[in-house]
């Protein structure tokens, strides 16, 4: 084919795509590019680079491209507000983490906007977010016999649960916890949550929660993919589903497949969730035998000096109803139902023991 | 001897199973229009394919595996759940979702437990791992049903009641739990709580597998349904399946039925046989012992689990060498009832004189209803077969002071002759089987009547050739007035029993 037959938004490469080598404001300068796939922020397109700053720290750059999806549309105002409503929602969440100094985040270290090409063209303004450097998601470590330890699982479980509290704790909720969100620093002996793009904000209405769940399906509690998500308060919903994805990300650490799927394998194929029609309460009466085969076939894979106590805190955490989920005693008492500081401390206890080998249980 | 005994009226009342077999059965599915909104598509897969092809490890295979077994879309983690099965040292919880991704049985690997019911320890075991698991999970409404179904299969229905409260109170609404309570009550012979559960919830009168059972129900008290004008309207309007409807058609099919309706119920039948549930064929068949006009198709006895409908349709075929493996799995899927027991231990003493099947299929229903007069009176016969003539007697002694019904009472004067000739007790032993047909032939019960004088010139065999073979002349007449089932029993019988050296019985024959 001649060149100037070729589709030219094939061969064109987007302004977001051009940041390589660039210097950028405040001392950064664009080092290398990261493939990144299509990105999960309401359909937009990002890509992603490694920055380093004149001081010597080094980050990670999140480019965006809002336009390319608006050129070829009829109404290019209403496929541009959702983006850049999305893209404010998750900047002003950043801003507001960085200055809680909330320090299991994985937190915006700048954000700005640069001209790439013809200044005139309004694609060619590049907007931006840098966020501390990551050595890498959890998910490398699952595998690997020399790297994965109780102790690395239960500390990793541990910082989580104080970063979902931090969030907790400002009226946000996280949504989208899952290994790939769950980032290691200082050599893999620090955990932080990344990809605030799907967090749900008290008060506050973005455009991805349209639908009542904006997070990775895969990982979704069985109360959104069965259809219970609507009559639920806020906190049911939000909160409940974070710490279900806390007790998911358990289930991931020790067996490298999350809690819903685990719940799937023991259904029917006549109950998934695709074939269901029925309220939420009669799903419960199927689920619930499911989701303790899951538990029980779980607690098979974990060391036996952490069974029972890991079993029942699986059992509290992914409980598939939402108003039953959460330590009995939170639900009991005055607090949030949804209270994450004793499984912060249990964590944090069991983590230590596990480094020192310590346990009472042989 | 050993009576066959067929349900004067049998109702669609509901099948109890464990929760994974009535899920395996599709009875746990809804007929009415999806509720929820589906979550968006926001390419998860796809990207956890894309990633897991750059790192090749076991994490991204889980995250792949995990999202394409939820989200369902199989094929993209195809070759990523081939190469976690290649993996030696792949956790177990990623291989068993790799099974199922590639449509590999994970059955060895399967959570749950087969029912074992031969044994005493094997049914406590049952209760026993029940009662840790809703220690564990006790908002679980399913497994108290099974717990109070262990309960009821052990012989402790009384322990059962509880169980199934609990899960009532859990579940209020959930088809699976009501009928199952419903069929606790009725094997407590407490039909009028049965009915107040159905007509009570709300949902019964939208949804056809409990119409069908309210209408069983009202059945059982000889009462017109409370639902049976909805019931009948729901089967006109044919909006849902024929799978959900097939119970219910075959509930009103008999019910018409009863009121001499002969040709509607045929139509019903027939609508019940498009895609039936075992307990329609099985109550279809039944109503064919009824009116012969009432057609079942062969292919419904191919139904899961029609292990009732086959074991009688085995006998209506000749089938004789099928029965009792019919009766067996009718046996162990209906466990807590004396109904297949009852049908098991009779094939098994009179179709394949295998004594010892019949022990066990008698102490199989007796350990449910510990006094029923007929599993005594088979497990008697089949000790008396085996030479055990004490235990023989100690079983049938415990039938003492029950009032019966003709059939059994033949029986049961028959088995005391068998007892008497196997003591010794010769003349004894002939005065009660004469009791025995006379008894019969008074009720107009040829059938019990020709088996007891089989059965009597069956000891005569081993004394006297010549007064068995003028027994058998006499019975000969009775025989050409039986049904042609019937004969064929009788004839098989004789095969059984060495009584077809004889001239006679071949002519029959």
């Amino acid at each position: 084919m001649h060149p100037e037959n070729a589709d030219s938004r094939e061969i064109r490469q987007r302004p977001h795509e051009m940041l390589e080598g660039m210097d950028l404001p405040n001392g950064w300068k664009v080092v290398q590019r990261i493939d990144q796939p299509k990105d999960s922020t309401g359909g937009s397109f990002s890509c992603g680079y490694i920055v380093e700053h004149a001081d010597g720290r080094r980050g990670y750059l999140k480019a965006f491209d809002f336009y390319s999806g608006m050129m070829n549309s009829p109404d290019p105002a209403r496929v541009l507000q959702p983006l850049l409503e999305s893209f404010n929602f998750e900047r002003d969440l950043l801003d507001k983490c960085r200055e809680r100094r909330l320090s299991r985040i994985v937190l915006a270290l700048e954000h700005g906007a640069v001209q790439v090409g013809d200044a005139a063209h309004p694609a060619s303004t590049v907007q931006y977010i840098i966020f501390e450097l990551a050595e890498g998601d959890i998910r490398h470590q699952l595998d690997s016999v020399v790297d994965f330890t109780p102790s690395w699982a239960l500390r990793v479980l541990h910082h989580v649960a104080v970063g979902l509290r931090q969030l907790h704790g400002i009226g946000v909720a996280h949504q989208d916890l899952k290994p790939s969100n769950v980032l290691q620093f200082e050599n893999r002996t620090s955990s932080k949550l990344a990809d605030l793009g799907r967090a749900a904000e008290r008060g506050k209405q973005p455009p991805h929660y349209a639908v009542d769940f904006a997070g990775d399906r895969g990982y979704a509690p069985p109360e959104y993919l069965y259809g219970a998500g609507s009559p639920l308060s806020w906190e049911q919903k939000r909160l409940g589903c974070d710490i279900y994805h806390l007790g998911s990300l358990l289930c991931s650490l020790f067996t490298t497949v999350g809690m819903t799927p685990m719940i799937m394998l023991g259904l029917d194929p006549s109950l998934y969730w695709q074939n269901w029609r029925g309220p939420y309460e009669d799903a419960l009466v199927f689920l619930r035998p499911a989701f303790e085969d899951a538990v029980q076939y779980v607690e098979g894979e974990l060391p036996s000096n952490l069974r029972n106590t890991l079993g029942s805190v699986l059992r509290q955490l992914c409980d598939p109803d939402p108003q039953r989920r959460g330590h009995p005693l939170d639900r009991a008492g005055m607090g949030s139902p949804f209270g994450l500081e004793r499984y912060i401390s249990l964590f944090n206890r069991l983590a230590v023991e596990a480094l020192f080998q310590i346990t009472r249980i042989p | 001897m050993s009576a066959l005994t067929d349900d004067p009226k049998r109702r669609t009342v509901p099948r109890w199973r464990t929760f994974r077999e009535s899920v395996s059965l599709g009875q746990l599915d809804l007929h009415a229009a999806k509720l929820s909104k589906p979550l968006p598509d926001i390419g998860e897969v796809e990207k956890a394919a894309k990633a897991w092809e750059q790192h090749n490890t076991m994490g991204f295979a889980g995250d792949l595996l995990g999202k394409a077994s939820v989200i369902g879309k199989a094929a993209l983690a195809h070759e990523a759940a081939s190469w976690v099965l290649e993996q030696p040292d792949s956790p177990r919880s990623l291989r068993r979702l790799a099974y199922r991704l590639t449509g590999q049985s994970v059955a060895s690997e399967d959570i749950g437990e087969a029912v074992p019911l031969a044994r005493a320890e094997e049914r406590h075991a049952r209760i026993h791992s029940l009662r840790r698991r809703l220690n564990q999970s006790p908002l679980d409404a399913a497994t108290w049903i099974d717990l109070a179904r262990a309960y009821v299969v052990h012989g402790q229905a009384d322990k059962a009641l509880q169980p199934v409260r609990n899960a009532l109170s859990l579940a209020p609404l959930s088809r699976f739990v009501i009928r199952s309570a419903v069929r606790y009550f009725l094997h407590t012979d407490d039909a009028q709580r049965a009915r107040t559960l159905l007509t009570m919830c709300v949902r019964t009168s939208s949804d056809p597998w409990l119409l069908a059972a309210e209408v069983a129900c009202g059945s059982v008290l000889r009462r017109t349904p409370h639902f049976a004008k909805r019931a009948r309207a729901f089967v006109a309007e044919r909006k849902v399946s024929p799978k959900h409807l097939s119970e219910l058609a075959s509930a009103v099919a008999t019910l018409e039925l009863e009121s001499g309706s002969h040709r509607k119920a045929r139509q019903l039948f027939a609508l019940a046989m498009l895609d039936p549930t075992e307990n329609a064929v099985a109550q279809a068949a039944w109503a064919t012992r009824q009116d012969p006009r009432i057609e079942v198709p062969r292919v419904a006895f191919s139904a899961p689990r029609a292990y009732e409908a086959q074991s009688w349709s085995h006998l209506h075929d000749q089938l004789w060498d099928e029965v009792v493996g019919a009766a067996d799995q009718w046996l162990r899927d209906e466990p807590f009832s004396s109904r297949p027991a009852a049908f098991g231990s009779w094939a098994a003493l009179i179709v394949e004189g295998n004594f010892e099947k019949a022990v066990a299929f008698s102490e199989a229903g007796l350990a449910v209803h510990h006094l029923h007069p007929m599993l005594l009176n088979n497990l008697a016969v089949a000790f008396a077969d085996l030479g055990r003539v004490d235990r023989a007697s100690n079983e049938l002694n415990k039938i003492q002071g029950y009032a019966l019904d003709p059939r059994t009472l033949t029986a049961v004067t028959a088995t005391r002759g068998l007892l008497c000739f196997r003591a010794g007790q010769v003349e004894r032993g002939r005065n009660l089987y004469r009791d025995a047909v006379e008894l019969a032939l008074r009720h107009g019960d040829r059938l019990a009547a020709t088996f007891a004088l089989l059965h009597l010139a069956r000891e005569e065999l081993a004394r006297d050739e010549q007064a068995a073979g003028r027994i058998l002349e006499e019975t000969s007449e009775q025989i050409q007035r039986l049904s042609v089932l019937e004969r064929q029993l009788a004839i098989r019988f004789t095969a059984v029993s060495g009584l077809d050296r004889f001239a006679v019985a071949r002519r029959v024959g």
